[in-house]
């Protein structure tokens, strides 16, 4: 009874196990597919730059004296002509007086002697001194009154007041700096170039360079190529270059301060492969492979890329792939060779 | 020696012992340690050293190797594994399972002392080895602090008072706390504006050092007196670096660093883990109790000081139990003792079923003190009630009840007959003490390789044996003593003198049976062969299993990422998954931990290493029995909603779940052919279509990008390689300029760039790199040329010194780890190996070959002393030889009871197996000692036999009956449920063998023919 009930146990139990064993028809896997696009290449470089102004000039008293006018707001525009600065007139005005007198003087001694030259009772000698005494006087006088009109200083363009660096009633003497006025009609931005990207840009002018100033991403202008240096800084091994705004000089930029400059090379047309990060695998060395999809056979095969560079959550690829060519773009870590696969399709 | 007649005369003796035991059981009941493990060390060290910078291989070859060779020397050493991840290494000690416990901490101390040696080998830069020796603690008690409506440093606060007040609890050894929200002091700094200040990090750097630290002041001696003069630090510490000025160099003006940076405190930006609970932030507490203590107290305790602390902390603050090791153990223990009561109650129910009240109230009366006094040895031995202890006592009381029914049944009968209880007594005892003697011994020693086998298995299952020993011993003493003496007050003496005692439908049926057997007993042996066979071939229908899973409602889903995530990445993965599982129905809650594993909350549990794609859901279900269901289904979900990374369902089961449990371990020299075989191997598990979870242990590998360097160009600008490193840093992830202590906590102050390109790639190609020698600021690209893009191995594993990927899988949810690991095992072991490599199998295969390694040095011997007790108690050859030629037919039983039962074949159920040899041999010993001693006495051998059996007949199936009543009420506990199977099932075609199988054989060996009438 046992024997039979045992056997009976058996016999249940290998038929169990064996209608379990039916080997299932296995699905594919539904995986995720990108197809590698051909995109250009893009060369971006960015530099710190410090913008400045096309012409900084320094105004200098040229005689010395009193300070007694000023009209020198730093950050002001001041047009070509305008007075910017006056020095105490008064002497002068007395310098010029006197000189005119002695001029006057030498004048009219340079007629009397002429007349009694004439007449042949002053010597030549006479006659010649009193001529050249006219000179002098006169270029005393045409000094003194040049002296006058240095008292006061003038805008010699249309400018900005970069700087003051007087106050009123002060003493000024000859030479000393009174301000700083900014030409703006143009602005420059220099920054310093690595020599590598100098070698490889050599006479390349095809860029496009933007430019904004720091925190203020979101103004954006065109720049120009203006000028660069040939011979690199001496530590840094780096070169200077200077750009110039395209634009209608704004109100934003100040000479001094601090810019970024965005420069894309348009003439690179080097192309490369894009796919995601996340389909690349370590492969067996230390270089990379994808999963690529072979749509005829459904199903996925290991082929080795080399990457050149990555762009945001995108790898380029520089040999392996072709472009239209699928890969897996998720869960690679769970792909093996020859796995049949279905490729999904967003239906909502 | 006649016992029983001096304890009947001196009864006050064993009334003595009985009272004793009843209290001292009773008390010991509430005192004894309760556990829910037997307490046991984790015979392991774990080796950090950490070696900024460096790639995995290079820590391989200058680290790791370095300390490998140092501990290789340490003949303590059994197993050495090792990770090497860039930056850092990891080294797992694994000392010789025979070495004690008590011996580990003069190991650790060899162990540091080696490492002091080798520290000046380790390369520059490399850390000095960090040993952390306490990595076996169990944390059972384990809870998360959630308070989302205070900040970070409130909460930490929070959880150091309670970390201070839960130390001051009794009996709590460790307080850990996790999760703890790191945060950072961020200076965003524009580097063009610091660049155009002609400022360096080094300069901010030494200003921060300066101006940080915490300053002494000076001494005054006044009058005989000292007087301190301190000097007071800023209250407000970030205003405090907001306002530290720099100069600038070449300039005799200064700015604040304020003016440079914008300063903001900010949880750290790459967190080295985090906890949730219940789907917001969460710290964690994990208590670790003194070893040997009554963790129910202490659990107890422990949630009155919380109550406690709560109480004064601000409202908001929740507290919640992710596990709760005390109130586990206590609903087991409770659960046992109901089993207990329940066992005691069946057996005396149906001793009073069978033979009358009076018999029932001798024998149970028996076993309960016997359990009380095993309670009570136990507990004066320091032995505590936990998982084994408990099952031990399980399996012991289906062998307890046997002694004392032997004794009470021939004393009942005795005195039915007429004779007075002191005679009845006293021949049955003297009749049975040495048989019974010896089976008990025999029923013992079946333990003992169990328990007494020198390694990890021994220790942990010391209990088991120490647990049968006692209470074996205990049964029969008191079944020859206390037996008896109740025997004395209940039994009544008969009046049917010299009469047969009349037989009962039963025995006339038997006595049919037998007679029959016994005249074919040609038919009989090939019958009885037949069915031994056809259990042996049917055995490979068994599932084999090892460890049954727990009845713990709480099961883990592991995540793994790609190996090159980032710990963000995984915390976004986590949250999403964590909502998902957090909806399902069935679920009571769901701790989520995030680039590290939980820890170590029950012995049985391996955390996981601190892997930033790693994580781990611990899911607590509301009933146990909906784990199986609730596991696939949160697993598929997870699955179906994030199929980039794996989620791997794991159920928690008793015994040591070593992870993954179907493992092949590939070794060897090189990481392409090592993974190679690996993929074959996988590929073969993916083609088998059942079985899941297949992965590796080196994992992906990463993408490298490597800047040149360009020594020329950067020799030429003075810029050093410090220099570049730190420039990348300061693009990247963060410069640390400095540090900030306040309180008990120290804030990084991190430098990172303000106008971050959204791609970090372009913002560090378009960066500054400040030269230190020539103080000024050079363009990254004038330094550096192009990127070289590689990939890298970011895990490289080694075990005993050679590199080893080990290719992990999980059996189907439908099957056995064996079934799955029996189908696979030869395809795999196909795989081609090249010249030097090699190929182990580990998981649950290893384990169980341990453990059964472990049994079968044991086993033997315990056998052996199992059969010369055989021997040496009958003094004759024949009557061993008949016991031990029907030892392997019980196997028929168990495996009928398993296959009806579709169960596994496990750990648990060998115990039953080898309790059930105890059982069957003891019957079989009375038996053929009462046959013998009929013999003797003069009767015929053909009636003897018959008369021998029959009077054997209803305490065998006597015992036989209670104990599979008496185990049956364990089917329900998915512990229990395949040994009490075994038990039943081997039980029952046991009572047949001895009934039917032990008289044939007997009067085969001795030739005696028996009529059929």
């Amino acid at each position: 009874m046992n024997r039979i009930f045992i056997l009976a146990v058996v016999f249940l139990l290998q038929a169990c196990s064996e209608s379990t064993e039916v080997v299932k028809e296995k699905s594919p896997v539904v995986v995720q597919l990108f197809s590698a696009q051909m995109t250009n290449l893009a060369n971006d470089y960015e530099f710190p730059a410090t913008v400045s102004a096309v012409k900084s000039i320094d105004l200098k008293f040229e005689v010395s004296g009193r300070l007694i006018f000023e009209g020198l707001v730093e950050g002001s525009e001041v047009k070509k002509g305008q007075v910017l600065a006056k020095i105490d007139p008064a002497p002068f005005q007395r310098k010029v007086e006197e000189s005119r007198i002695r001029h006057q003087d030498a004048l009219r001694d340079l007629k009397r002697i002429k007349g009694i030259f004439e007449k042949n009772v002053a010597s030549q000698r006479d006659y010649d001194e009193a001529k050249s005494q006219f000179s002098i006087t006169k270029i005393a006088l045409e000094n003194a009154e040049q002296d006058l009109s240095y008292c006061t200083i003038r805008a010699p363009f249309d400018a900005v007041v970069g700087a003051r660096y007087i106050e009123n009633n002060s003493l000024i003497r000859t030479g000393d700096t009174v301000a700083n006025l900014q030409d703006r009609s143009e602005l420059y931005f220099s920054f310093e170039v690595p020599e590598r990207i100098m070698t490889a840009n050599a006479g390349n002018r095809n860029v496009k360079a933007t430019a904004h100033i720091i925190g203020q991403a979101d103004k954006v202008f065109d720049i120009h190529y203006v000028e660069h240096k040939t011979t690199p800084d001496p530590v840094t091994q780096t070169y200077d270059v200077t750009f110039a705004l395209d634009s209608e000089v704004t109100n934003l930029f100040y000479p001094g301060s601090r810019a970024i400059v965005n420069i894309k090379d348009n003439n690179n047309s080097a192309q490369a492969l894009l796919i995601p990060l996340n389909s690349l695998v370590g492969s067996r060395d230390d270089g990379f492979s994808v999963w690529r999809f072979n749509s005829t056979q459904n199903s996925i095969e290991k082929v080795s890329v080399e990457v050149s560079q990555l762009q945001g959550d995108f790898a380029l690829i520089s040999s392996g792939l072709s472009a239209g060519d699928k890969v897996v773009s998720a869960a690679v870590g769970q792909m093996r060779e020859g796995l049949t696969v279905r490729e999904y399709k967003a239906t909502y | 020696m006649d016992i029983a007649r001096f304890s009947l005369t001196k009864p006050i003796n064993i009334w003595l012992l009985s009272i004793c035991f009843i209290i001292g059981g009773i008390v010991a009941m509430g005192k004894i340690g309760r556990l829910e493990d037997p307490a046991f060390t984790i015979k392991q060290a774990v080796i950090f050293t950490y070696y900024p910078g460096a790639s995995a291989e290079k820590v391989e070859k200058e680290v790791t190797e370095q300390v490998e060779i140092a501990l290789q020397q340490m003949w303590q050493l059994d197993t050495l594994t090792s990770v090497s991840k860039p930056g850092f290494s990891r080294i797992t000690m694994e000392i010789q399972p025979h070495i004690d416990g008590p011996l580990l901490p003069q190991i650790w101390d060899e162990l540091r002392k080696r490492l002091r040696d080798i520290e000046q080998n380790l390369p520059l830069g490399a850390s000095a080895p960090v040993v952390i020796d306490d990595f076996g603690d169990v944390y059972g008690i384990y809870y998360a602090l959630s308070a989302p409506d205070f900040s970070a440093d409130q909460m930490r606060e929070f959880s150091r008072i309670i970390r201070r007040e839960v130390l001051t609890v009794d009996g709590v050894a460790k307080v850990k706390v996790g999760g703890i929200l790191e945060e950072e002091i961020v200076a965003t700094i524009d580097s063009y504006q610091i660049a155009g200040l002609g400022l360096s990090f080094p300069d901010i750097q030494q200003v921060l050092a300066s101006n940080l630290k915490p300053f002494s002041g000076g001494r005054l001696y006044v009058g005989d007196k000292q007087i301190r003069i301190p000097i007071e630090s800023s209250t407000n510490k970030i205003a405090e670096i907001e306002n530290l000025s720099i100069v600038v160099p070449g300039n005799n003006a200064s700015i604040k660093i304020k003016d440079i940076a914008k300063l903001s405190l900010q949880p750290v930006a790459i967190p080295s883990g985090l906890k949730r609970f219940n789907g917001e932030q969460a710290i964690t507490l994990a208590v670790s109790a003194q070893n040997d203590i009554n963790i129910v107290d202490v659990g107890q305790h422990i949630e009155t000081k919380l109550a406690e602390v709560l109480a004064k902390l601000p409202a908001g603050i929740e507290v919640s139990s992710i596990y709760n090791q005390a109130k586990i153990v206590d609903e087991s223990v409770d659960g046992f003792i109901l089993n207990l009561e329940a066992s005691v109650a069946v057996v005396t129910l149906a001793l009073c079923i069978f033979m009358g009240w009076r018999s029932g109230v001798v024998v149970g009366g028996t076993l309960l003190i016997t359990v009380l006094g095993t309670v009570l040895i136990m507990w004066l031995y320091d032995l505590q009630l936990q998982r084994i202890s408990l099952g031990a006592m399980v399996i012991a009381m289906g062998m307890l009840v046997d002694n004392a029914i032997v004794v009470a049944e021939g004393m009942m009968l005795r005195m039915e007959k007429g004779k007075s209880a002191m005679e009845s007594a006293s021949f049955i005892v003297k009749r049975t003490q040495w048989p019974l003697l010896g089976a008990t011994v025999i029923g013992i020693a079946a333990f003992s390789g169990i328990g007494l086998s020198d390694d990890a298995t021994g220790e942990f299952l010391f209990s088991l044996f120490a647990v049968v020993l006692i209470s074996l011993m205990l049964s029969w003493v008191l079944a020859v003593t206390l037996t008896p003496l109740l025997g004395k007050y209940f039994y009544k003496v008969g009046d049917k003198e010299g009469q047969e005692a009349s037989h009962s439908l039963f025995h006339k049926a038997y006595l049919v049976v037998l007679r029959n057997a016994l005249h074919w007993r040609g038919v009989t042996l090939a019958i009885l062969v037949a069915i031994t066979i056809g259990a042996y071939a049917s055995f490979g229908f068994i599932k084999q299993g090892f460890f049954p899973p727990s009845n713990t409602p709480v099961f883990f889903v592991h995540y793994w990422g790609a190996q090159d995530s980032d710990i963000r990445a995984t915390e976004k993965h986590m949250k999403a998954g964590e909502k998902l599982i957090l909806d399902t129905e069935g679920i009571e809650s769901t701790a989520t931990f995030i680039g590290e594993s939980s820890e170590r909350f029950t012995l049985v549990f391996g955390p996981e290493l601190p892997n930033e794609s790693y994580g781990l859901f611990l899911v607590r279900a509301y009933d146990a029995a909906d784990i199986p269901r609730l596991a696939q289904e949160v697993s598929n979900k997870l699955r179906a909603a994030n199929p980039n990374v794996n989620f791997y369902a794991e159920i928690m089961q008793f015994g040591p779940g070593a992870g993954a449990k179907i493992q092949a371990r590939f070794s060897g020299e090189d990481p392409a052919i090592l993974r190679d075989l690996a993929e074959q191997a996988k590929a073969i598990y993916f083609a088998d279509g059942k079985i899941r979870d297949i992965r590796d242990d080196w994992r992906d590998k990463g993408i490298v990008l490597a800047p040149e360097y360009d020594d020329i160009a950067a020799g030429i600008a003075g810029v050093s390689r410090s220099d570049f490193s730190q420039a990348i840093k300061f693009y990247t992830d963060g410069l640390q300029i400095g540090q900030l202590q306040d309180g008990d906590y120290l804030y990084p102050i991190i430098a990172r760039n303000s106008n971050t390109n959204p791609d970090q790639l372009v913002g560090l190609q378009n960066s500054l790199v400040w030269s230190s020698s020539q103080r000024t600021y050079v363009p990254f690209k004038q330094v550096s040329g192009k990127m070289n893009y590689t990939s890298e191995e970011l895990l490289i594993n080694r075990r005993d010194r050679v590199r080893t990927i080990t290719v992990k899988a999980e059996a189907g949810y439908s099957e056995t780890t064996g079934e799955a690991f029996n189908r696979t095992q030869a395809k795999i072991e196909a795989i081609t190996l090249p010249e030097g490599y090699k190929l182990e199998w580990g998981g649950e295969y290893e384990s169980s070959r341990d453990a059964q390694a472990a049994l079968g040095q044991g086993l033997p011997l315990g056998f052996l002393v199992m059969f010369l007790i055989s021997v040496l108690l009958f003094g004759r050859a024949r009557q061993p030889i008949i016991i031990w030629l029907i030892v392997p037919m019980a196997v028929v039983g168990v495996v009928a009871g398993l296959l009806l039962a579709d169960l596994p074949f496990g750990f648990m159920s060998l115990l039953g197996f080898l309790s059930l040899f105890g059982m069957l041999i003891k019957n079989a010993i009375v038996l053929l000692e009462e046959i013998d001693l009929q013999i003797i006495e003069g009767k015929e051998k053909d009636i003897a036999i018959v008369e021998a059996s029959l009077s054997r007949l209803r305490p065998v199936s006597l015992a036989a009956i209670t104990t599979i009543l008496g185990v049956m009420p364990l089917i329900l506990d998915p512990f229990f449920a395949d040994m009490s199977v075994t038990i039943m099932g081997g039980l029952a075609f046991a009572t047949i063998l001895t009934m039917i199988a032990v008289p044939v054989l007997y009067s085969v060996f001795y030739k005696i023919k028996v009529t059929k009438y």
